[in-house]
């Protein structure tokens, strides 16, 4: 239970804590387009 | 299903209830778990990213600390509230509370036991070491990473602790009607404010040691940490001195033995991270200034950390008698392992940056402010000497086959001529230039002497004799004394300059530090004329009286009129009136029946500025008289005062300050480094 409710928090800590890979262009997109 | 099918009504609700409070426990080691794993992932992200220089990494990293602190205060939440609704099924809530315990205290029961204060203390490093985060963008990227990665590798430990070793959130087999409650020593409300603001303390000097290791890790041996590193060692250090004079506040008015400090290990474990910090907030200035004393400053802020570490493994391993019992438990080695990791960690660093800390500039003479503040730091790192041997003395001696215990007469006759020649240079180190000390130096100190002299005629004109006391009480007053001349000094000077008393206080507020600083050296010299004076001339006297008769003490007439029994919510009290001119003091003993009759004196005092009458009940007679402890205290509230009004110069003298402007060294870092 306690692993249950540990793994709910950090789904839900996952897009504040990733925010900046998620917000950062993908490099080799941008490669391409270049 | 199964068990909805088979089981009576009644008890699917007595189940849904059971499994309600379960859930509570569940969802605060749950939040201890996540952020465990979120601290530890903070800690390598960070290192790795501060080391390839990986601007979003460091920046994953960093929130990745700031998600720990938010699950530190999730957890807290969780076992506020289960205190609060008085879950007894938590170990913790039944071990630290009960119902008939008044509510404030029920919420203070958070800090008031060992897994709980783990709790607190992992929460404050959270916060504080959060907001260092926010505010450390100046330093760049890879020495905030750094810093971030040795915070976060800090709370991983705590973290460790809490989930493994020292759970708020055991639950127990079966839920018992009522809990345990507060040791009565605890039920007082000091019991709101000393144990927070002392445990916050000790937690902040986790933030200046991360950011000096992430500066020798990160090369950046310059002065541009110091500024960031000062901010929040001076936090450190406001707190840890608002914690010690709350700490001896309420030893004072709850203990009941007429003193205020015992020399007692928790109180030395707390007073050797300040002196350390003390140290260090002058030596700093040197490295800021003269851009000397590098290793040395780095030394004290990483040997602050380390005595906190220290303290916390001796208090909470109980391998140390003292009056501060924390229940002995598992977490000993635990703190020995982690201060013999931190000591290898601080000692190993600084070997490895040595040559980067030498100092190019030239060497001062020994009279300069300069020599000032390096003697003023031997004179205090020998005091720390002196209170670690006696501490550790127990430990050490028991080890080699007979225990030995020191008293305060070791401590007060080993630190008390440091404590002196550091008081007499307080009073001159103000006025003594940088770099040299020529003819203007004797002239500005003849005020400090000047109040000396006079303090000191006084004194011996009253009849005082005694060395210890001549000297502490005139040097007090010299350091006011020069702190004074400093003042009027400025005043003067720009009021002369043109625009009046309001622009001289205006340039005044905009020097707010170097001023905030002489504030605070103001109220330490109103704290020591305090200590001395309900030191040396402390007036004791014990007696038995039937009611209507009297006592004398230094001047102080009280006459016993009875005594009567009170009942309270939770305990007895047996109370006696004395009267003292028109004032009706009410010293106690309470009997806690429900914790196996456990009792506990009530002190009644009376204060005034020129003494404190301390009224302690021994105990009553079948014949109706009463055996009392009467103390005289003179000037114990200009401890109180002097503490005050150095909390208030660090306040004044930093608050709404400007930030120093950094020279960012790192210059290939990458653009989407704090763009956030």
């Amino acid at each position: 239970m306690t692993l249950l409710v540990a793994t709910l928090l950090l789904f839900a800590a996952g897009p504040f804590v990733l925010w900046p890979l998620i917000r950062t262009p993908d490099d080799s997109h941008e490669g391409s387009t270049a | 299903m199964l068990v909805v099918s088979l089981a009576p009504a009644v008890d699917a609700a007595k189940y849904a209830a059971d499994l309600g409070d379960v859930t509570l426990a569940y969802l605060g080691a749950g939040a201890l778990l996540a952020g465990l794993v979120l601290a530890a992932f903070s800690a390598l992200l960070s290192f790795w990213a501060g080391w390839t220089e990986n601007g979003v990494m460091i920046q994953v990293g960093r929130r990745a600390f700031y998600a720990t602190a938010a699950m530190l205060f999730a957890a807290a939440v969780v076992l506020e509230t289960a205190l609060l609704t008085h879950d007894f099924s938590l170990a913790y809530v039944t071990e630290h509370s009960d119902l008939a315990t008044p509510i404030a205290l029920v919420a203070a029961a958070f800090y008031g036991g060992q897994e709980g204060s783990l709790l607190y203390w992992a929460l404050i490093l959270g916060i504080l070491g959060s907001a260092s985060l926010v505010a450390s963008a100046a330093l760049g990227p890879r020495l905030a990473a750094y810093a971030a990665g040795m915070m976060a590798a800090i709370l991983t430990f705590f973290l460790v602790v809490l989930v493994l070793v020292a759970s708020p959130f055991d639950v127990l087999q079966i839920t018992p009607p009522d809990g345990l409650g507060l040791n009565p020593v605890l039920r007082d409300g000091g019991m709101l404010i000393h144990p927070p603001v002392v445990l916050a303390g000790f937690a902040s000097f986790a933030v200046p040691f991360s950011f000096a290791a992430a500066a020798l890790l990160a090369g950046r041996t310059d002065a541009a940490w110091i500024a960031h590193t000062r901010r929040f060692a001076l936090v450190a250090w406001g707190l840890q001195s608002t914690g010690l004079v709350l700490g001896m506040w309420w030893a004072y008015h709850v203990l009941g033995w007429g003193g205020y400090w015992g020399w007692d290990p928790v109180e030395n474990v707390a007073l050797m991270p300040w002196l350390a910090t003390t140290a260090y907030l002058h030596s700093s200035q040197v490295q800021e200034r003269r851009g000397r004393l590098r290793a040395w400053n780095f030394g004290l802020v990483m040997l602050a950390f380390l005595l906190v570490v220290f303290g916390t493994f001796i208090v909470r391993s109980g391998i140390v008698p003292s009056v501060h019992t924390f229940a002995i438990s598992a977490i000993g080695p635990w703190f020995l392992g982690f201060l013999g990791a931190c000591l290898v960690f601080s000692v190993g660093l600084l070997a490895f940056r040595s040559n980067g800390l030498k100092s190019n500039a030239e060497p001062a003479p020994a009279v300069s402010r300069e020599g000032a503040f390096a003697l003023q730091n031997l004179l205090l790192i020998g005091v720390i000497a002196v209170v670690f041997w006696g501490t550790i003395l127990p430990l050490v001696s028991g080890l080699a086959g007979q225990e030995r215990v020191v008293g305060a007469a070791y401590y007060e006759r080993a630190t008390g001529p440091l404590f002196a020649v550091a008081l007499l240079l307080m009073a001159a180190g103000p006025l003594i230039p940088w770099r040299h000390a020529g003819a203007p130096l004797w002239r500005s100190l003849r005020w400090p002497a000047a109040a000396f002299a006079v303090v000191l005629v006084v004194l011996i004109a009253a009849g005082v004799r005694s060395l210890p006391p001549l000297l502490a009480i005139p040097s007090a007053f010299a350091v006011a004394g020069t702190v004074l001349y400093e003042y009027a000094r400025a005043a003067g000077r720009w009021r002369h300059a043109g625009g009046g008393w309001s622009r001289a206080l205006a340039l005044m507020a905009k020097r707010r530090r170097r001023y905030g600083a002489y504030l605070a050296h103001l109220g330490l010299a109103v704290l020591v004329i305090g200590l001395a004076a309900s030191h040396f001339w402390q007036q004791e006297k014990d007696v038995t009286l039937q009611p209507g008769e009297q006592v004398a003490v230094s001047g102080y007439t009280l006459t016993y009129t009875g005594v009567q029994n009170r009942e309270l919510a939770d305990h007895t009290e047996l109370v006696a009136a004395m009267k003292l001119g028109g004032l009706t003091l009410e010293p106690a003993r309470a009997t806690y029946a429900g914790l196996g009759g456990q009792s506990l004196t009530h002190v009644a005092i009376s204060s005034t500025p020129v003494a404190d009458v301390y009224v302690v009940l021994a105990g009553t007679n079948s014949d109706g008289s009463a055996s009392f402890r009467v103390f005289v205290n003179p000037l114990v509230t200009w401890i109180w005062t002097g503490g005050a009004i150095i909390i208030l110069g660090v306040v004044l003298g930093n608050v709404g300050a400007r930030r120093a402007a950094f020279v960012p060294v790192t210059a290939r870092v990458r653009s989407a480094v704090g763009a956030s």
